[in-house]
């Protein structure tokens, strides 16, 4: 934990750019990315928020190539000015006021120029959090046209759309801080996990997604996605849920079926995000699970059955819990529990917290303490952290800087 | 019944019996040769699949010792592969299930539930199976294996140590019908597994080469009784109500170790369909019943025209006898034969011949005899009137030679006396002369009621004529009108001739009572008297002509009312007794001529 | 060790790096000393809500699990238990002991003291949280090129030149002079040029007499520097309006060129170095770096000093047979070169301190006695 901790701290300076550094070069300019995708995006609206992890996670990542914030998180977590140069807290209104960034141009050619309402906020609430709200890709500034088009200021536009299948992404010549290195993005979306390695292998794509736990090409990946159990009906008990929290194995399943990879964890924040995650311990006592677990109802299971990796983990936990007498079999429709893998997608650990939370179903309150937060999520076992893993991509030999989008560039091999 | 139909059911009977009797045994015969030859075709593809699963364990124990001893496994064994690899070992021995366990058997890779890998392994086997410790070590055996779903497959399994000794494999192919359809199959033949009951059935499980699912209650029975006596047993299945989809079954039990005492892990079934028997028996059936009714048929005509010829010479035996009694004493029969039709139709032609010529001597005599009776009465009553007759005459003559007044008296006396015994002769041989030549009789239509009303009405008088005790006349006539074909004049005079008889019957008074009443195609007319009755022999001879039990009469009446009966077609009779008064009937046919 | 040439680093500023493994404890006190003050602080509240849980007769057994999270802040701990020992002190008679396991973490943002008090029936966690000190660079290890640092900030540096007591840097927002005062560079005025923003922006300055062309993507500003700053613009200049790239009639549009030996080296856009003779005809093509320069020494001759194969760090390269070959060992840098010119008889390199997020400027020699 202690070298794994350290080596996470270390890395995270790099999260900004998150580049693969080969031999050093000068970005080239030109070119264009082609990404493949499981996730299948309806539209790239970022006020339409949606619920399936993968698919916000991706959506995550795209939102910020089309569309900018007022506020940007740091590698450190901290907000910065992006779209809004300053912001000042107007005591009389009650009311923090964003300064808009000039000359930065819309897609469509035309200057930002937002109306004074899209700049202020009520002050409600605790500054930082609505800085961290802000931040929030879902929060993106964008224009909304007459006839329900939308335009955004971001350094890329959308050229094409075709919902749930496919993308492209153009240049913005004319962003304000300055053309991004590459032409285009062309984004396939739903796109079977064979498929999208056959294609990286045949050098049809330079980005596919990669199954859960294997590493990106770096020693030192920062774990940013939480493997957990979520249960989704009120059939099982909480004796019942903690019966399955404590029969699980986690140790085996990092060891044989992770490969070693990932950290085994209680806790829904990484370590290095919150620091506190071994107050969280995923123990295992089978004894003590059989005698919570007694009269446990069978159970229906649901995950994501394309992952191998997600499938196998899946079916060992299905086998240690029949070990503490609790049945779980897959199920369609909806599921009593679901394996789901939670995206750590911000620097800051209430943005995460509440992002899991939406995406969890859980009620979740706003609280200043981390620490308080995360207790009050995991009390009664609704959720049952199991490992923090690294989100994985493939990625093709020319590629640098990814998942910086506005910042990434192809090399020629 | 008529002889023919006597004779044609006779044939017919004759003719089902016979083939009912074929049918019958020709189908037990058929169902003996079916049950041998279906017998021996269960017996023989019971043998195939024994010998099969036999052949099928030694592959199933090749194929795991292949595994035990492959690279694959030892990397396993080793610890230095993945925790699916036995999946890809599995495939490449061809096996469905392969678990590489350690001696204590906790899985180190499975092929069929990889997440299972550092549980103990689950599988049915026994302890000495595992260890190769049991009667027979090394041979392949059926188990249970758990699968993921929750369900358990049986298997063919095989155990083997790796070469090193570092870990077991257990390896199996399940028991499914696609495996049992390899052990062997036969056309019109099935192949059945029974396998005992898991946690979730209570009744066990079937496993059916041709992938069906058979209802286990049906068969519960025959494998109970297989698995009881740990021997072949052999037992009939009828799946439906339907006959045809019955099936024959040989039952053998299949025990892990050939050992007493050693559970039973499967039953295996052969089978056969009894359906084509059960058609075959059902053909035999229908043609039977095709020649029976065929049989039948000809019979029939066959018999039709055997009585023909029989009994065509016995109805004109019939007809010819019946003409006879009908009075056609001239009826012969034809001889068309030899045999014995043919003499009898020769001895009743010279039958008849006699018995003609016996009526006509008896016929004549008794004519002689009527002639001589006839003349006996005419004598008699002739007689009679004869002597006044000469009396007065001889007075007559006697008185000639008185004086011309006594003369005249005397003359005038004996005239009269001569003319009124002359008209008493003339009476009398009025009377023969009417009874000599009745008319032959004139039908028309009459009412017998009227014509009894008005005879009645004609002797009213009499019957209640002073100085004479008084007879009640009592009328029991059919109601309406009584219409009959006859000779009105000669009827009135019968049934007058009975009333007077009656009458005179009944000297100190009585009943008279007529009735008359319709039957069928005749009348019937009694008119009975309360007199003093007659005897058996006065009944005899009433109707004789002259035969008279009255003081005076001719005794020609009841001849006369028997003539004109007769020539109506109709008959007379008389019931009496002494002292019970007598009761005359007459039965008239509506139409003569038709007469019962 | 840290060479600091005459231009003396303005305030002495502590980063951690990423290889802290390989760190040498050295400055760690002064990092200790420097962020004392927010050690103090945080520890004092931790005690503040640690007393909270405890009974007017209770008083805390603190037990430390874990150690240091890492090399770097091993003091820090042993500071932080002298001053929780001391907050958490009591005279109380027959105290009631609770135990409580307190340990060092860290995170994103700092440093994280994380106790819990462990009752029977109950655990209360309590936390408090340090930023991050800043620490010292880690000296490379020695190299053969002999590297002072001349400037650093936080806006992108594009070009420095050093003259005398004057010191002109182009950065993304300008020009700014720099005069050298009691041993420390100082801003005497600056220029500020409408730079049309680009990503990896590049920029060059020439110096003459008393001109000053400032040349940067799509814009070339010619003036005066002396005795003021005063630059007029104009588009043109060499480097690609809106790009990286510098072009130059008869070459493909490249990162660099430079001239050895009679050879043209030229890292073109793909990413590879060519190699043309004076007919301009192709010698030789290698992937090797975008951005080098030539320099010579007294006691070797020309050398291309450019980015090594291994990450964040430079070194000096021979063309032999029209091919680079590596002659030293590679030199660890703080971070990314972001640009790297001729600057004189030295190269000049801009670095991107990856701990800071601060851009560096070297001047870069063959050291040749080492």
């Amino acid at each position: 934990m202690k070298l794994t901790a350290s080596a996470s701290i270390a890395a995270v300076s790099v999260l900004a750019a998150l580049a693969v550094l080969k031999a050093e070069s000068r970005p080239r300019y030109g070119g264009t990315l082609r990404v493949e995708m499981s996730a299948a995006l309806s539209n790239l609206d970022p006020a339409e928020v949606p619920t399936d992890p993968a698919v916000l996670e991706a959506k995550a990542r795209l939102i910020p190539a089309v569309f900018e914030t007022l506020v940007q998180l740091d590698q450190n977590g901290m907000p910065q000015p992006w779209l809004a140069t300053s912001w000042a807290h107007d005591m009389v209104r009650k009311r923090w006021v964003f300064s808009a960034r000039p000359n930065v141009r819309l897609h469509n050619g035309a200057i930002w120029t937002p109306a004074a309402a899209a700049l202020e906020v009520a002050d409600d609430r605790p500054v930082e959090q609505i800085l961290r709200e802000m931040a929030q890709p879902w929060n993106a500034v964008v224009v909304r046209e007459a006839d329900g088009s939308f335009t955004g200021t971001g350094p890329f536009r959308i050229v094409k759309w075709e919902t749930g299948k496919s993308a492209t992404l153009a240049a913005h010549e004319d962003h304000w801080k300055g053309r991004p290195y590459l032409d285009s993005v062309e984004i396939q979306m739903g796109r079977d996990l064979r498929d999208q390695a056959q294609d990286l292998q045949l050098g049809k794509a330079d980005v596919t997604d990669a199954p859960l736990g294997t590493s990106p090409g770096t020693t030192e990946a920062i774990p940013d996605e939480t493997l957990a159990l979520v249960f989704d009906t009120p059939r099982a008990s909480p004796a019942v849920r903690e019966a399955v929290s404590l029969s699980i194995d986690r140790a085996i399943i990092r060891r044989v079926l992770l490969k070693g990879r990932g950290d085994i964890s209680g806790a829904l924040l990484p370590q290095w995000l919150s620091g506190y995650s071994f107050l969280f311990d995923g123990k295992r006592d089978v004894a003590r699970a059989r005698q919570l677990a007694a009269g446990a109802p069978p159970l229906t299971f649901a995950y994501d059955r394309q992952d191998a990796v997600l499938r196998s983990i899946a079916e060992r936990i299905s086998v240690n819990s029949m070990e503490a007498g609790i049945t779980m079999r897959p199920g369609n429709g909806t599921a009593d529990v679901r394996l789901v893998a939670l995206p750590v997608a911000s620097r800051d650990e209430l943005s995460v917290l509440a992002d899991m939370a939406a995406l969890l179903k859980v009620p979740y309150s706003f609280s200043s303490a981390p620490y308080e937060a995360e207790r009050a999520l995991l009390d009664g076992f609704r959720v049952v952290p199991l490992f923090h893993l690294t989100r994985a991509w493939s990625l093709g030999p020319r590629l640098h800087n990814w998942p910086d989008l506005p910042n990434v560039w192809i090399g020629q091999p | 019944m008529t002889f023919r139909t006597k004779l044609l059911l006779l044939s017919s009977i004759t003719v089902a019996g016979a083939v009912a009797l074929v049918t019958g045994a020709v189908s037990v015969a058929a169902r003996r040769a079916f049950e041998r030859t279906d017998g021996q075709r269960r017996s023989d593809l019971l043998a195939q699949l024994l010998r099969e699963l036999d052949a099928r364990g030694l592959e199933v124990v090749r194929k795991v010792e292949h595994a035990a001893s492959s690279p694959g496994v030892e990397r396993i064994a080793v610890g230095s592969a993945e925790y699916d690899q036995a999946r890809q070992e599995a495939a490449a021995h061809e096996l469905e299930f392969l678990d590489v366990v350690q001696p204590d058997l906790t899985i180190l890779s499975s092929a069929h539930w990889p997440a299972r890998f550092g549980y103990p392994n689950n599988w049915e086997i026994a302890p000495e199976d595992w260890l190769s410790t049991g009667p027979e070590p090394g041979g392949a055996f059926l188990a249970r294996v758990p699968a993921p779903d929750g369900m358990s497959v049986m298997a063919l399994v095989a155990v083997r140590p790796t070469a090193d000794r570092r870990a077991i494999v257990a390896g199996g192919r399940p028991v499914n019908p696609t495996f049992l359809k390899s052990l062997g199959d036969a056309p019109g033949m099935r192949a059945l597994l029974w396998l005992p009951p898991t946690e979730g059935s209570s009744m066990g499980q079937v496993v059916d080469a041709q992938g069906g699912n058979p209802d286990i209650a049906k068969l519960s029975g025959l494998v109970k009784e297989a698995r009881r006596t740990v021997a072949q047993a052999t037992g009939t299945v009828q799946w439906t109500s339907a006959r045809s989809s019955a099936e024959a079954f040989l039952a053998f039990p299949l025990q892990n170790h050939h050992q007493v005492g050693a559970p039973v892990a499967g039953v295996l079934l052969a089978g056969t369909s009894l359906a084509a028997q059960l058609a075959l028996e059902n053909e035999i059936l229908w043609i039977g019943v095709a020649v029976a009714v065929s049989g039948i048929l000809i019979g029939i005509l066959l018999g039709w025209w055997t009585t023909e010829r029989v009994t065509r010479p016995v109805t004109r035996l019939a007809t010819g006898a019946r003409a006879v009694a009908g009075g056609d004493w001239s009826a012969r029969v034809e001889v068309l034969s030899n045999d014995e039709i043919g003499e009898l139709a020769i001895a009743f032609n010279r039958m008849t011949e006699q018995l003609a010529e016996q009526r006509d001597r008896a016929l004549q005599a008794e004519r002689v005899a009527a002639w001589r009776e006839l003349a006996r009465r005419l004598a008699h009553e002739l007689k009679n009137p004869l002597f006044p007759l000469q009396i007065t005459i001889e007075n007559l003559r006697k008185s000639r030679k008185l004086s011309a007044e006594e003369f005249e008296e005397v003359f005038q006396e004996s005239t009269g006396t001569l003319l009124a015994e002359l008209g008493n002769l003339k009476t009398i041989i009025g009377r023969f002369s009417d009874f000599a030549k009745m008319p032959r009789p004139h039908f028309e239509s009459v009412d017998l009621n009227e014509m009894v009303q008005n005879v009645m009405k004609l002797y009213d008088a009499q019957l209640k004529a002073e100085g004479r005790s008084k007879i009640d006349p009592e009328l029991e006539l059919s109601e309406g009108e009584l219409r009959i074909q006859a000779d009105g004049e000669q009827l009135r005079r019968a049934i007058g001739n009975l009333v007077l008889n009656a009458i005179d019957a009944m000297p100190r008074g009585g009943v008279l009572r007529v009735a008359s009443s319709r039957q069928d195609d005749h009348v019937r007319l009694s008119v009975s008297d309360t007199g003093q009755g007659l005897t058996e022999e006065e009944c005899e001879r009433l109707f004789t002509p002259y035969y008279t039990t009255k003081h005076h009469g001719t005794g020609l009446g009841l001849a006369i009312v028997q003539s004109v009966v007769s020539d109506h077609g109709g008959k007379i009779s008389v019931v009496s007794s002494p002292g019970s008064g007598a009761t005359f009937v007459i039965e008239l046919p509506v139409v003569p001529g038709v007469s019962t | 060790m840290l060479d600091e040439g005459p231009a003396a680093v303005p305030v002495p500023l502590f980063v951690i790096i990423s290889a802290v493994r390989r760190c040498i404890l050295v400055f760690l006190c002064a990092a200790v000393l420097a962020a004392g003050d927010a050690l103090d602080d945080a520890v004092g509240q931790w005690a503040k809500k640690i007393s909270s849980h405890l009974a007017a007769d209770e008083v805390a057994h603190v037990t430390w699990t874990e150690g240091a999270p890492d090399a770097g802040s091993t003091a820090y701990l042993n500071r932080a238990k002298t001053l929780l020992a001391r907050a958490l002190q009591r005279r109380i008679r027959n105290p009631k002991s609770v135990e409580i396991t307190a340990r060092l973490s860290q995170n994103l943002k700092g440093y994280l003291f994380i106790a819990e008090m462990h009752r029977e029936n109950e655990s209360v966690v309590e936390m408090a949280g340090v930023p991050h000190p800043l620490t010292a660079p880690v000296p490379p290890a020695g190299f053969r090129l002999d590297r002072r640092l001349l400037w650093e900030q936080e806006t992108p540096i594009l070009d420095v030149i050093a003259a005398g007591d004057q010191m002109l840097v182009l950065d993304t927002l300008g020009v700014t002079r720099y005069e050298q005062r009691e041993s420390k560079w100082q801003k005497a005025e600056g220029t500020a040029l409408e730079i049309p923003p680009v990503r990896d922006p590049r920029g060059r300055l020439t110096l003459e007499e008393n001109s000053v062309i400032a040349e940067v993507p799509g814009l070339m500003c010619r003036g005066a520097w002396k005795p003021a700053l005063a630059l007029e613009c104009q588009p043109g200049g060499r480097f690609t309006a809106g790009r990286n790239t510098i072009e130059e009639a008869g070459w493909p549009a490249y990162f660099t060129h430079a001239e050895i030996g009679g050879d043209h080296v030229i890292a073109e856009t793909d990413g590879r170095i060519y190699v043309y003779d004076v007919a301009r005809k192709q010698l030789a093509v290698s992937s090797a770096w975008s951005d080098f320069a030539v320099v010579s020494s007294s006691c070797t001759g020309a050398k291309i000093i450019a980015a090594d194969s291994t990450p964040n760090s430079l070194a000096i390269f021979e063309l032999v047979n029209h091919n680079p070959i590596r002659v030293s060992d590679p030199n660890e840098v703080p971070g990314p070169v972001t640009a790297m010119w001729l600057s004189g008889s030295a190269a000049l390199a801009v670095v991107r301190n990856k701990s800071t997020n601060r851009y560096e400027a070297y001047s870069i020699g063959v050291d040749c006695g080492r």
